[in-house]
């Protein structure tokens, strides 16, 4: 596999290295269709925003969103009686970004649909850990839950526009806001002091879940357990390198329960996995059923320069060509991936460089 | 080297000072016509760059904190945290209008702004209809030139509507200086975001 992937750039190679790990674990690609009705896309309307998705009418008039979101189509199309479905997928989606220009988003992802218990968000954690590693630099992945959050929040009876705002205030770490909008709407002080402390909790893992347990209780402390299981699952796989825990991570009740996690790589402005548990959202669209999954945003992941593009580099400088050649053809023939440059280029990124000096190689 | 953008302009020189304050001078700023400065103890890079464009510098990562209004964040909602209120360049978001206004309410109501994104959410959940006139400086000026029935503008001490005869209608918001921080630098590592932060809140 390794040999196979050698020729290929670094996209491709990521491509089939993220295709191979999910077929590995037993999910089959999925294929959405171009267009599809705009219809349940509408009634997920505060999941997706509405205003950006690029719709257009079919020749009878109705009205048609052209490849909007991965999720909702994959859930619209399960067949009846599904029981359990793992799906992988490699697909361009078409969003209008705020100020109105279309945008076309490479997304590669998995939804794990059904499944019982815990295991399911547990497997899209390891993947989405196992993912970031692929895509190289320094990474972390976040991991939050929302129901801790939720449990809090319903103890403080926010609700509607309150609850929006808090939440909105949450996410972005905003927590001034935060103690201001729960000042101003009378809330307990007690449990909104114990909200404000949980949200604020973030850093390497173990640390975190001791810090949580202490202030969680009831539902909340319930949520704070199922990661600390999770936690002991990628401890047992050495795989909690690279992992934190924040409680700031939140997302609209009607569509996420559970965890939620978001995965950062130097280099990229934004996260480059986001993924989380969706139940929520299935029950409203009737389906009775767990959910967990991911999409990586696959421009941010190949714009991390991570590893050296080639293994060896050799400046030419003065060299004749006769010198250069036969340089490279060494190392070719060592199966090294080599370049020549006339001058150094620190954009051309090499394990090795090697500098030749006049005639003598 | 952490990246810092400020904005230019009155707020930007209590920002500097701020900074300054807490051991991030920066000689090279006052000097030249460079674009991006150097703190003198090594540790930080400074861009001064518009308001509303300090987003846009710390949501793409071209720098990892930021400072900018309350307002500007409203207005473009950027996918950033706001891990600090510095408590300067405070002001309301309020719609203005000339004193003794009376709306017509038969007809969509002009609004004149450079905020378009938070008039058009505050007037689209009273269900009213707007006309929004987009404007890049001078807003006050609009209804007294019957470009715009109101405004929806900053509003520091007012002192400005009042001697153009407009006066506050309704108070949409409060504003004030944020530090923001890129949420990728932030979560891989960010201990010296924390830091300026601490240091900051603690002036």
């Amino acid at each position: 596999m390794e040999n196979n992937l050698a020729i290929l750039s670094k996209s491709e190679r990521l491509r089939a290295e993220l295709a191979a790990l999910f077929r590995a674990y037993g999910y089959e690609r999925y294929r959405m269709a171009k267009f599809e009705s705009y219809e349940v896309y509408l009634k997920n309307k505060d999941y997706i925003d509405g205003g950006s998705i690029v719709t257009f009418n079919d020749s009878e008039g109705r009205l048609k969103a052209l490849k909007p979101d991965v999720t909702l189509s994959i859930i619209n199309n399960l067949p009846s009686d599904f029981g359990q479905k793992k799906y992988y997928y490699d697909e361009n989606v078409f969003r209008r970004d705020r100020s109105g220009n279309y945008r076309e988003i490479h997304q590669i992802g998995m939804e794990y649909i059904g499944g019982e218990g815990s295991y399911p968000q547990c497997e899209a954690v390891i993947l989405a850990l196992t993912a970031l590693k692929k895509i190289g630099g320094q990474s972390v992945l976040s991991i939050g839950h929302t129901d801790a959050v939720k449990a809090f929040s319903d103890k403080l009876g926010l609700d509607g526009e309150t609850r929006e705002q808090a939440y909105g205030f949450i996410s972005a770490k905003a927590f001034f806001d935060l103690k201001k909008l729960l000042d101003d709407c009378g809330a307990e002080r007690t449990a909104a002091d114990a909200l404000i402390r949980f949200v604020t909790l973030e850093g390497e893992a173990q640390k975190t879940l001791a810090e949580a347990k202490s202030i969680a209780a009831g539902p909340a402390e319930n949520a704070v357990c199922e990661l600390e299981n999770l936690i002991a699952a990628l401890d047992g796989l050495g795989l909690t390198d690279g992992v934190k825990l924040d409680f700031s991570l939140t997302g609209d009740n009607r569509y996420y329960n559970g965890i939620l996690f978001r995965g950062y790589v130097s280099g990229a402005a934004g996260a480059v996995i986001s993924g989380g548990r969706y139940d929520s959202m299935l029950k409203g669209m009737g389906i009775k059923s767990g959910a967990v999954g991911f999409a990586l945003d696959f421009e941010s992941a190949v714009g991390v320069d991570e590893k050296p593009i080639y293994d060896v580099k050799i400046i030419a400088g003065g060299a004749s060509d006769a010198v250069a050649a036969a340089s490279a053809a060494k190392y070719v023939g060592l199966g090294f991936k080599t370049v020549v440059l006339k001058r150094d280029d620190p954009k051309i990124t090499a394990a090795q460089t090697v500098i030749l000096k006049g005639d003598a190689l | 080297m952490i990246k810092i953008a400020l904005p230019k302009g009155r707020m930007g020189d209590k920002v500097y000072d701020m900074f300054e304050r807490i051991g991030y001078g920066c000689r090279e700023m006052k000097e030249g016509r460079k674009l991006v400065f150097y703190s003198d103890n090594g540790l930080a890079s400074f861009v001064l760059v518009k308001p509303s464009d300090v987003t846009v510098y710390v949501e793409r990562g071209a720098a990892d904190i930021g400072v900018v209004g309350k307002d500007v964040l409203l207005e473009y909602q950027p996918d950033v945290y706001e891990i600090l209120d510095l408590n300067i360049g405070k002001c309301k978001i309020a719609v203005a209008a000339p004193n003794g206004f009376v709306e017509d309410e038969s007809a969509p109501l002009k609004v004149a702004t450079k905020y378009p994104s938070i008039a058009k959410r505050y007037f689209e959940a009273m269900g009213r209809q707007i006309d929004i006139i987009e404007l890049h400086g001078s807003i006050e000026l609009a209804p007294l030139v019957s470009l715009s029935d109101v405004i929806v503008d900053i509003v520091e001490t007012g002192a400005t509507l009042r001697e153009n005869g407009l006066s506050v209608f309704n108070v949409l918001g409060q504003s004030s200086a944020r530090l923001i921080a890129n949420k990728s630098a932030y979560n891989l590592g960010g201990e010296n975001i924390r830091q300026i932060a601490a240091a900051l809140e603690a002036l």
